[in-house]
């Protein structure tokens, strides 16, 4: 009976911690980097998760005001994507590299996702992650885009909480999951 | 006789050849089921494709109800049998109870009318085009297979450079592809006035939505992709996310910027269609490859590909109505199950 009582004592501790460690509050700002289409792909999750939020494809670090309480990066470079935009992909890591260091001194947290499998590796998407993952409170990424266990290990050595789903339709889940602590 | 007269008099005939086979352009072993409530040309949309390797058939399923008017290519390119596959479900099996679809099940016939041994440079290698033949319910029947632009006897010789209607430029040959020549242009080559009259369609239709049904190699970075034109990218978001439910993997792009003539950039560009490409690997697309097309496969079957050309294509209806706020009803769709080996795929076939 004792040994029960602790067991569970240790379980609403444990619980606690992670709950505290994973709250994320709204709003929510969703942005890409690299400009393919998964960050489309979040705004549609998000919006199935009934999320508070702004989808800004090329948000730039300015409008980081007080009413963003977290950043969703979607991670994935598309040529494409960034010729529509009108802007190349050294544009593109400076406009991050602010979005990211202004979010830090706001204290605005950030996710950094990566759901469109093993058709957005590459180099200069890979670039992007280890830019955006040191910044982050929490990956998502699809199993698909892990096979080389890239995120793995970037995690693993940037102390980051991942959580890896088997489809993108799951993002869905972890949002719910992750934002309903915070609201 | 003489060297030359024997050339005159051979030119002479490859010329009545010409003009006699201008008479008609290529019919297909099509067999409409009930759904089709009317069967048009496509030179109904522009007179001046009447009598050329251009015109093409053109069917039409309309509901009893209004509703969303979608348009369904296949045969852009000829080759991509998967498309075509799919577009012959609609027009033999399915039925319209709500909206209007039209099919257009070889776009670019002319393309349908030659073959090739030779992917990579295949006007070198010009053959009689292939044919699928397999067994439906009714016995044997027979599908071509084409290749990917309008046959060069067809139009007149390739430019040195293509100047396609914005500027952009491509290599000679593309003036034959249908999908680098979007919008076209009314006065313009055969696959010009092809486009041409596509779009003319899609203006006196009032279409809602296009979609373009290809194949693409299968370690392409196409293969499996649905193409958006940028203004309806979060519907096709929405569709990705869903035929994940269905076990069908689809990548999602956008419209390039630079890249123009495709159908997903113009149609959606130039109309006030929703614009949709879908692409799914075709083994017959790798290089080095020696059939002109794939039927069974351990990882790419026709059926399988065009499975899911289908379930893409009806899940995008799907969002007509909430994208658009009209919507199309479908009847008759076959079942999943009919969708597990190439015998009893075929049998969906009139
Ligand atoms: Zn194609």
């Amino acid at each position: 009976m004792k040994r029960s009582v602790f067991v569970f004592f240790v379980l609403v501790v444990v619980c606690a911690v992670f709950a505290q460690e994973s709250v994320f509050e709204q709003p929510v700002l969703i942005t890409s980097a690299g400009q393919s289409a998964g960050a489309t792909m979040m705004k549609v999750l998000a919006t199935k998760a009934k999320l508070q939020f702004t989808f800004d494809t090329l948000a730039k670090a300015d409008l980081l005001t007080d009413n963003f309480k977290t950043i969703i990066i979607v991670v994935g470079a598309s040529s494409k994507g960034l010729g529509a935009a009108g802007i190349n992909i050294e544009q593109e890591v400076q406009r991050i590299t602010e979005l990211l260091n202004t979010a830090k001194d706001k204290g605005i947290k950030v996710i950094v996702a990566h759901i469109e499998g093993q058709s957005r590796r590459g180099k200069t998407s890979d670039q992007l992650s280890e830019l955006a993952v040191p910044f982050a409170e929490l990956v998502i990424i699809t199993r698909a885009g892990n096979d080389d266990g890239f995120f793995t290990n970037l995690c693993d050595k940037e102390k980051k909480q991942l959580v890896i789903v088997d489809t993108t339709s799951a993002v869905q889940g972890i949002l719910e999951k992750y934002f309903k602590a915070g609201d | 006789m003489t060297l030359p007269r024997l050339k005159l008099i051979s030119l002479i005939l490859v010329l009545c050849a010409a003009m006699v086979c201008i008479a008609a352009p290529l019919s297909h072993d099509v067999r409409p089921g009930y759904g089709v409530t009317d069967v048009k040309w496509l030179s109904d949309y522009h007179q001046a494709l009447k009598g050329t390797w251009g015109d093409t058939r053109v069917y039409i399923l309309e509901g009893e109800e209004p509703g969303a008017n979608v348009l369904l290519l296949s045969g852009t390119h000829t080759n991509e049998i998967a498309g075509i596959f799919t577009a012959m479900i609609f027009i033999e099996k399915i039925v319209v109870k709500k909206g209007k679809l039209i099919v257009v099940p070889w776009a670019n016939n002319s393309a349908a009318t030659w073959g090739t041994v030779s992917y990579d440079n295949p006007e070198s290698k010009m053959t009689q085009p292939n044919y699928i033949t397999f067994t439906s319910q009714s016995g044997p029947r027979s599908v071509v297979v084409g290749s990917r632009r309008t046959n060069p006897l067809h139009q007149e010789t390739d430019p040195a450079t293509y100047t396609h209607v914005s500027g952009v430029q491509f290599p000679g040959y593309e003036s034959r592809n249908l999908d680098r020549v979007h919008p076209g242009r009314a006065d313009g080559n055969l696959t010009e006035q092809i486009s041409y009259a596509l779009f003319e369609l899609v203006r006196k239709e009032k279409i809602d939505m296009v979609v373009d049904l290809h194949e693409a190699g299968t370690s392409s970075r196409l293969a499996n992709m649905l193409v958006c034109n940028p203004k309806n990218l979060e519907m096709g978001a929405m569709a990705v996310l869903d035929l994940e439910f269905e076990d069908i993997q689809m990548k999602l792009e956008h419209s390039s910027e630079e890249f123009r003539g495709l159908s997903h950039r113009e149609f959606g560009d130039h109309t006030d269609a929703l614009s949709f490409l879908i692409e799914t690997p075709n083994p017959s697309q790798d290089q080095n490859v020696k059939q002109p097309y794939t039927l069974d496969h351990p990882k790419f079957p026709l059926w399988k590909r065009v499975y899911t050309h289908l379930r893409t294509f009806i899940v995008l209806c799907n969002y007509l109505d909430d994208f658009v706020g009209r919507g199309i009803v479908f009847e008759n769709i076959p079942e999943s199950d009919a969708f597990e080996s190439s015998a009893k795929f075929f049998m969906i076939y009139n």
